[in-house]
């Protein structure tokens, strides 16, 4: 059939692929992230591939060996076994002990992205609609929706695509980084899913009910990310853009907003946008709590 | 020719109709498994309940423990309501009870009648909440423009979990009026 | 009653050839003439479904939108999907079970002859309703094949409820081929041949029917609450009448999950035919892989969570569907090892059906590795609902499930038609599918990994050029295919004879009939040792 040599230049070059997500090419490979979480996830991620490259290997040698030497055409006659206990039972528990060991860097990290709730100290309401994000900052009094900005006639064709084409937004969210933050998502009609790979947060956004994860983001920059939940015909125009901002600078922000917030709400006539939460009364039985949230 | 097949052509048919029927059966089973195991995150329902001031031990966990509950207000398809939550957060101490309230009302010319749908975050705090009073229990009706004030009451049971300081409670509000 | 009774009324009621005509095929009870129904039915599915993914692909080409509006696409994606699972794999599989079933059993027939024709007839009613919906007023179905609610029951076009009804009338015609299936394997065969003497093909179509039986009923009750919650004021699956959308999910992959063993566990029996003809060696480990496939059939009800991992299902849920889901892996391994077993130490030759197994031991076993680490859930965070899933899906369905019905095809159309297809386009036909097969899906892994959701119609620029790659391979993929309908129509129209025993290391059954069979064969039980 093949002479030897080809294929053994097939089987080289199959490596070669094979180890191209690992060449840190972002285009190639998923992001580490600016979160722990998301850098845990990425090492997860290379561990379990390298652990299925050299199994895949093994395994593939094997078989390249057999196409190669075992051929009748070489001269080679066939075997009697089809059977061997031992051997089928090692092949059973290998594997077997291999995933166990997958399993528990798995399960570890899976613990910690469940655990939302201690010491987070901010908490954004996600809500999914039809085709957009709207964002709203718990306790701030700040809330806003975020569109997809990218003009049509790029969409069209008619204008050449700037760099952030279909990623980019007018309000993007606007986080401090080295704060627990807890996301909370909902949605407004249909199932919507919350993703940016950079934190490495994906939340399904589902009507009438609400879920959360959590992020500690380590480093101010911009990251975007997009709906992953088919939610009907604009499913791939609804992105996400998170700007990242030092404390100050996010409170910098923060203060505009509310600003602008309460300026808007005296001004305004339509009851659309819900106004500012009424002054937020202790209720009899409660104690203050010095330091905590209102 | 049927006869030799008979026996086990019984058995696979009642066998597809009871898998038909297990799919049905499916959302009492899951309801049911949920509730035993305490996972899926919704809350108990029934009422009314009863509520006696109870703490899980008798000194030490009172004035140390705050429970921080967020207070989270949706509204599906942008029904045109305005719909506030009282509070946007209080700290509440397990087991004791608390009032709160909403405040809606309805933006359009027409009859609307509306049903509250409540949601909780993280999941495994849901049976630990426990409601007094709640408008999510039954419909509301509101007139073109009409405003109300909606009551809460709950508590959270003393064996709320240590390691949770910090709570979502959501309500959305659906339009019923077709339903 | 007893085997010699029923052959006795099977004789007597047949002792003609076939009828003439169109009337042969709409009336025929014969298992190699509705398997041949089954088998075309299934390539006009596959063609079908292709041309929506060459257009599919040729919108992706580039990013902007070229060609169709994004709710058009939605439907291209969601028609794709449904065709090639219902339309293309399932009936290929059904069509090869009635072929080569009752040969390889020593069978004269499907145990339930009329029946069998009306499963297959049910399929053209089912697929012209669901492909009448393109030409309905209003979009065709677009909320993809898995049809979540809201967005299916609430926000769904009117040709929702005809997708409904087609899903019906295919589940219908599903449970009957299985219930055929199952009680022609348990009471036909032939005396002598105990289940472990059976062929592994036989097995693993004994077990993917009882998979059929047991999660086609699913599937059908969660669609009619569907069209109950749209129709009949029912809230199965809204919120605001105290139903949940999640609830949907878990039935749907209650259903969904062993419906992906459905269409892979035939193409493993397909395997263990193949390889060991073309090692000329016997099957290694046949006892291990009659449990494997057991276990993996087992194992396949435990792990529909693993669709769901991003809904927020609590701790304890993801824990155990990702220990379920990994553990699939060890049965699946021992299969691939034994196979390779079976090839190593063997006396091996390459023709077109050994060209296709080999290369699907490959790419499913890739299809498998992207599978496993699918199933680490914190990973999956980041690959859900991304390319990434494309690329592991299309890797274990189309050089697994596809390769199999087409390596099973080349295997025996000698023995249906009586000739033997042109070697040389048949290697053809693979080279050209295996290597533009990963051109087509490769990059899809390198697109999941670098932040490219999935069923979207336009795309950021960083993801421009993997889709151009990819949509190269596509076109060519698909204009492979056409070569082989010519090899196939080719075949059936002439050729150099084939004999009995067409492959030099085939054993079983149905090498024993001539090539083309007699139109009833085994009217006289044959016997087995």
């Amino acid at each position: 059939m093949l002479p030897s040599t080809l294929l053994r230049a097939l089987f080289f070059s199959l490596l070669w692929v094979v180890s191209l997500p690992s060449q840190a090419d972002y285009v190639c490979n998923m992001t580490s992230g600016v979160t722990e979480i998301s850098r845990e996830i990425h090492n997860l991620h290379m561990i379990i591939f390298w652990i299925c490259v050299v199994i895949g290997i093994s395994v593939f040698s094997v078989m390249f060996y057999a196409i190669i030497w075992h051929r009748k055409s070489r001269g080679a006659t066939a075997a009697h076994f089809h059977e061997n206990t031992i051997v089928e039972i090692i092949w059973t528990i290998i594997p077997f002990t291999i995933l166990i060991f997958m399993a528990m860097p798995a399960t570890r990290l899976l613990i910690k992205m469940h655990n939302t709730q201690i010491d987070s100290e901010l908490s954004i309401k996600i809500t999914g609609h039809q085709w957009r994000w709207e964002y709203e900052y718990i306790g701030e009094g700040v809330h806003f929706i975020s569109n997809l900005t990218t003009p049509k006639l790029e969409t069209q064709n008619r204008a050449v695509k700037n760099p952030h084409y279909l990623r980019e937004v007018d309000n993007p969210l606007v986080l401090p980084i080295g704060k627990k933050i807890r996301f909370l998502t909902t949605a407004s009609d249909v199932i919507h899913a919350w993703w940016v790979p950079a934190l490495g947060i994906k939340k399904d956004a589902i009507p009438g009910f609400i879920n959360e994860a959590w992020a500690r983001i380590e480093q101010p920059g911009t990251y975007r990310g997009q709906c992953a939940e088919l939610c009907g015909a604009l499913h791939g125009f609804m992105p996400i853009v998170v700007e990242a901002k030092t404390e100050a600078d996010y409170q910098a922000w923060l203060q505009e907003k509310k600003a602008a917030a309460k300026q808007a709400q005296s001004g305004q006539v339509s009851g659309q946008a819900p106004p500012e939460p009424p002054q937020t009364k202790q209720s009899q039985s409660n104690h203050n709590h010095p330091g905590a949230n209102p | 020719m049927t006869n030799l097949h008979k026996p086990l052509l019984i058995k696979l048919l009642a066998l597809t109709f009871f898998m038909f029927a297990f799919s049905f059966a499916l959302i009492p089973l899951y309801n049911v498994f949920c509730k035993v195991t305490g996972l899926n995150g919704k809350m108990d329902e029934r009422h009314p309940l009863t509520y006696t001031p109870r703490y899980k031990t008798a000194n030490s966990d009172i004035p140390s423990r705050l429970v921080t509950v967020e207070f989270v207000v949706n509204l599906n398809q942008q029904l045109p309501f305005l719909f506030q939550a009282e509070h946007t957060a209080l700290q509440v101490i397990p087991g004791e009870l608390t009032i709160s309230s909403y405040y809606v009302k309805n933006l359009t010319n027409k009859k609307i009648i509306i049903q509250a749908i409540p949601s909780i975050s993280p999941g495994i705090v849901a049976k630990y909440l426990k409601k007094l009073e709640c408008f999510c229990f039954g419909k509301q009706a509101l007139k073109p423009g009409e405003e109300m004030r909606l009551p809460l009451r709950f508590w959270l049971e003393p064996e709320f979990p240590h390691d949770v300081h910090r709570m979502t409670l959501s309500y959305t509000l659906f339009d019923v009026t077709e339903l | 009653m007893s085997y010699a009774t029923h052959l006795q009324s099977t004789h007597d009621e047949h002792a003609h050839g076939p009828a003439h005509g169109i009337t042969r095929w709409i009336f025929t009870t014969n298992h190699k003439d509705i398997g041949t129904l089954y088998l075309w039915f299934s390539f006009s599915m596959f063609l079908i479904g292709g041309a929506m993914a060459m257009l599919i692909r040729a919108e992706l080409f580039k990013p902007g939108l070229q060609f169709f509006e994004p709710g058009f696409f939605n439907q291209l994606t969601t028609m794709h999907g449904l065709i090639m699972i219902f339309g293309a794999v399932m009936p290929g599989f059904v069509g090869l079970a009635n072929w080569m079933i009752p040969m390889m059993i020593g069978a004269p027939d499907m145990a339930l002859p009329r029946m069998n024709n009306w499963s297959f007839w049910l399929l053209p009613f089912a697929f012209t309703l669901l492909l009448g919906t393109i030409f309905m007023k209003g979009p065709a179905p677009d909320f993809g094949w898995t049809a979540y609610a809201p967005l299916s029951t609430i926000y769904g076009p009117k040709s929702t409820d005809f997708f409904i009804f087609s899903i019906h009338l295919m589940g219908l015609s599903s449970i009957m081929g299985a219930i055929n299936i199952i009680a022609t394997i348990l009471n036909l065969r032939a005396p002598g041949m105990t289940l472990m003497k059976m062929p592994i093909f036989v097995w693993t179509w004994l077990i993917t029917a009882f998979l059929l039986i047991a999660v086609m009923p699913v599937l059908a009750g969660v669609v009619t609450m569907m069209l109950m919650d749209r129709n009949f004021g029912t809230s199965f699956f809204n919120a605001a009448g105290g139903g949940d959308p999640v609830l949907y999910q878990h039935v749907f992959w209650f259903f969904g999950h062993p419906e992906v063993y459905i269409m892979i566990l035939p193409s493993f029996g397909i395997m263990s035919e193949i390889i060991p003809t073309f090692s000329r060696k016997k099957l290694f480990g046949y006892t291990s892989m009659v449990y494997a496939t057991s276990s993996i059939a087992l194992l396949s009800f435990l792990v529909w969570a693993h669709h769901m991992f991003t809904t927020g299902i609590p701790l304890v849920g993801e824990i155990f569907f990702m220990f379920v889901t990994m553990l699939i892996a060890v049965p699946t391994g021992v299969k691939i090892f034994n196979w390779v077993a079976t090839m190593f130490r063997g006396a091996l030759s390459f023709e077109t059906p050994m060209l296709f197994a080999t290369a699907f031991l490959v790419l499913f076993t890739m299809g498998g590795f992207s599978g496993l680490m699918l199933a680490m859930v914190p990973a999956d965070y980041q690959y859900h609902d991304t390319y990434f899933v494309v690329a592991h899906f299309h890797y274990v369905l189309v050089p697994g499930a596809i390769f199999g019905i087409i390596a099973a095809i080349y295997y025996w159309l000698p023995k249906w038609t009586g000739h033997l297809y042109s070697e040389t386009l048949g290697k053809i036909h693979f080279w050209l599918s295996a290597i533009s097969i990963n051109v087509l899906f490769f990059p899809m892994h390198f697109l999941g990994l670098a932040g490219m959701p999935r069923r979207i119609p336009d795309y950021a620029l960083e993801f421009a050029d993997f889709n151009r790659i990819a949509s190269i391979g596509g076109f060519v993929f698909g204009a492979s295919q056409f070569l082989f309908l010519y090899i196939v129509i080719k075949t059936i129209r002439g050729g150099e004879k084939a004999p009995d025993k067409v492959w030099e290391g085939a054993h079983g059954l149905e090498w024993t009939l001539s090539s083309p069979p007699p139109y009833h064969s085994f009217s006289a039980p044959p016997k087995v040792h």
